[in-house]
């Protein structure tokens, strides 16, 4: 990194935290331009060389990541203000979109707002799994022996579980649900999908009833406000409006049954 | 899963206190919140919207003809008036508005706005959605306030009267008075009364996705024509009202029954049409007031017009 060269170089704000509960703050730093740099490896530079543009040594920052190709949704993060992963996220795009990079007008790095911060832009994001875990998120089996083939799915039954097994719990529609809060009751889009994707599994079925119970309850799918920005961050452009349509659907029958037959 | 284990209603994740009434029906609540927006509430909009039309439509020439009602306006309005039980169906409309005004609110607490990163088009609805809800619960209060509880707030002070003392009709006249007194009012009603239309015919296009009728984005997208269709109806009905209501020249014998109605009463209830089974006050001359008379045995226009000089009662 040469000073003297500053069209080749430029800058990147990070929020800082230095534990939970702490008090966040910014750091800038100056990076060397490379064409298709993506946010983690400017991460990587960052913490080989931890100096500020004011000239301050500082502590690395910290980030969770995993796969590096988007599919575990561990490095997800806010950059420029929008919900993404760091991995896939391009700071060639992220300055083409925002007009960032300058000294002026840095790239922005923060945590997702959305879940507790463990330190710097590494969250916590616990809490999705545990919602998994109140839906009961699997196909229940009640031992090792052989079940026989499995029943067969339409094309379109298979087309939709498809989509709705790519969720990789990375919390982007979360970040971006302007239901969600870190200290509401709210589960999300990312459970609404999961419920369906484990719903219309034959044997996942048998537990639908559990799993529209959870949804009845304060927080679930009568919580959403169909502002459907899920759908749209979604990095693996999974059908979340669909399926939010489809458990609202559920609910409502299942209600509807519960009322008549008096079953819990 | 058993009722013990419902989340707290509050909508706070750390919340412990013990499930209420509220937090085990939860889904219910929200239901009847999804219902009694669209149904009581949202049909009655429709109808009061489109009554209120009516006092443009009646004062196009050319439309005005195809009617044999001169006054098309006070006709519907008379009519509504006499419905049997308007008591019931009035307490059974605030009951509907209340509920779904404090859910509304208490719902609107959990939202954190985004629109400034977020710039979808459903974030902005989503967002115009509370707004527009906060500021019709604002404006349908302060308008049954004024006008049918006829409460003087300060400058509002424009109370709704379907009859003067004499017979006279004022339906017209007194709406065309209320949003004639100032620039403000119909400004007031303008923007009040299209937050009413936008709130529902929004609320309509979610409710869809919510009680899972439209399922896919293609269901969506054409519910969505059907909604922006009937928003736009309404905010013709809306708008045309408020026209209707400044361009319309109060006539002096309406304004000085007006007058002698807004002097002499303090409480509506002395001058509101008498429910069933209510006597009519009789007047000095032994004739029965035009406003409580069934329309068949009213007074004809020239006894009306004889009656004119009646104080007010």
């Amino acid at each position: 990194m040469t000073a003297s060269d500053a069209k080749k170089n430029f800058y990147i704000k990070v929020k800082r935290q230095d534990g939970p509960g702490k008090n966040p703050y910014y750091q800038t730093f100056e990076l060397p331009y490379k064409p298709n740099l993506n946010i983690i490896s400017c991460l990587q530079a960052i913490a080989s060389n931890p100096v500020t543009i004011d000239g301050k040594q500082v502590a690395p920052v910290v980030w969770d990541c995993s796969c590096l190709e988007e599919v575990c949704g561990a490095c997800t993060m806010v950059m420029g203000g929008k919900v993404g992963q760091s991995c896939s996220t391009l700071v060639d795009e992220l300055m083409e979109r925002d007009g960032t990079g300058s000294k002026a007008n840095p790239i922005t790095l923060e945590p997702m707002s959305k879940f507790p911060v463990v330190r710097d832009l590494f969250v916590d994001r616990a809490s999705m799994f545990n919602n998994l875990k109140d839906i009961k998120g699997w196909v229940p089996i009640d031992g090792t022996h052989h079940l026989g083939g499995g029943p067969r799915e339409s094309q379109e039954e298979q087309d939709l579980r498809y989509a709705l097994s790519r969720c990789m719990t990375c919390g982007c529609c979360l970040e971006a649900c302007p239901q969600f809060s870190l200290e509401g009751n709210f589960v999300g889009a990312q459970v609404f999908g999961q419920t369906l994707y484990f719903n219309m599994h034959e044997t996942g079925a048998t537990l639908k009833d559990d799993r529209l119970n959870v949804m009845q309850q304060a927080g679930g799918i009568s919580d959403c406000g169909n502002a459907q920005n899920c759908v749209e961050v979604c990095p693996k452009e999974l059908p979340l409006v669909e399926a939010i349509a489809k458990i609202g659907r559920q609910t409502t029958v299942h209600s509807v049954k519960q009322f008549f037959t008096g079953k819990k | 899963m058993s009722q013990t284990d419902s989340k707290c209603c509050c909508g706070s994740k750390s919340c412990s206190s013990e499930p209420c009434f509220m937090a085990k029906n939860y889904f219910l609540f929200r239901r009847l919140h999804s219902l009694s927006g669209i149904i009581p509430v949202g049909v009655f909009c429709i109808v009061h919207l489109f009554t209120n039309f009516q006092i443009m439509i009646q004062q196009i020439p050319f439309v005005k003809d195809l009617f044999n009602e001169a006054d098309i306006f006070q006709h519907e309005v008379d009519f509504i008036h006499s419905l049997p039980a308007l008591l019931f169906i009035e307490i059974g409309l605030w009951s509907a508005i209340g509920f779904h005004a404090l859910l509304g609110i208490a719902y609107t607490m959990q939202w954190k706005n985004n629109t400034t990163h977020y710039q979808y088009t459903n974030n902005k609805r989503y967002a115009l959605q509370r707004i527009t809800g906060i500021i019709a619960l604002i404006f349908i209060f302060v308008h049954v306030a004024t006008l049918r509880w006829r409460w003087n707030l300060g400058f509002l002070n424009t109370p709704f009267y379907a009859h003067g003392p004499d017979g006279t009709p004022l339906v017209t006249a007194s709406t065309a008075y209320a949003l004639q007194a100032s620039w403000f009012m119909s400004f007031f009603y303008l923007i009040g009364a299209l937050s009413v239309v936008y709130h529902w015919s929004n609320g309509l296009w979610t409710a869809a996705i919510t009680w899972g009728v439209t399922i896919t984005p293609a269901a969506q997208k054409r519910w969505n024509m059907v909604c922006t269709a009937l928003g736009v109806a309404l905010a013709i009905f809306t708008v045309g009202a408020v026209i209707g209501a400044n361009t319309y020249q109060i006539k002096p014998h309406e304004m000085k029954a007006l007058q002698a109605m807004m002097a002499g009463a303090e409480h509506y209830e002395e001058h509101a049409m008498p429910m069933d089974g209510e006597e009519c006050p009789m007047l000095k001359d032994g004739k029965m007031p035009a406003d409580c008379c069934p329309t068949d045995i009213a007074p004809a226009k020239e006894e009306v017009e004889a009656a004119t000089t009646q104080p007010a009662h």
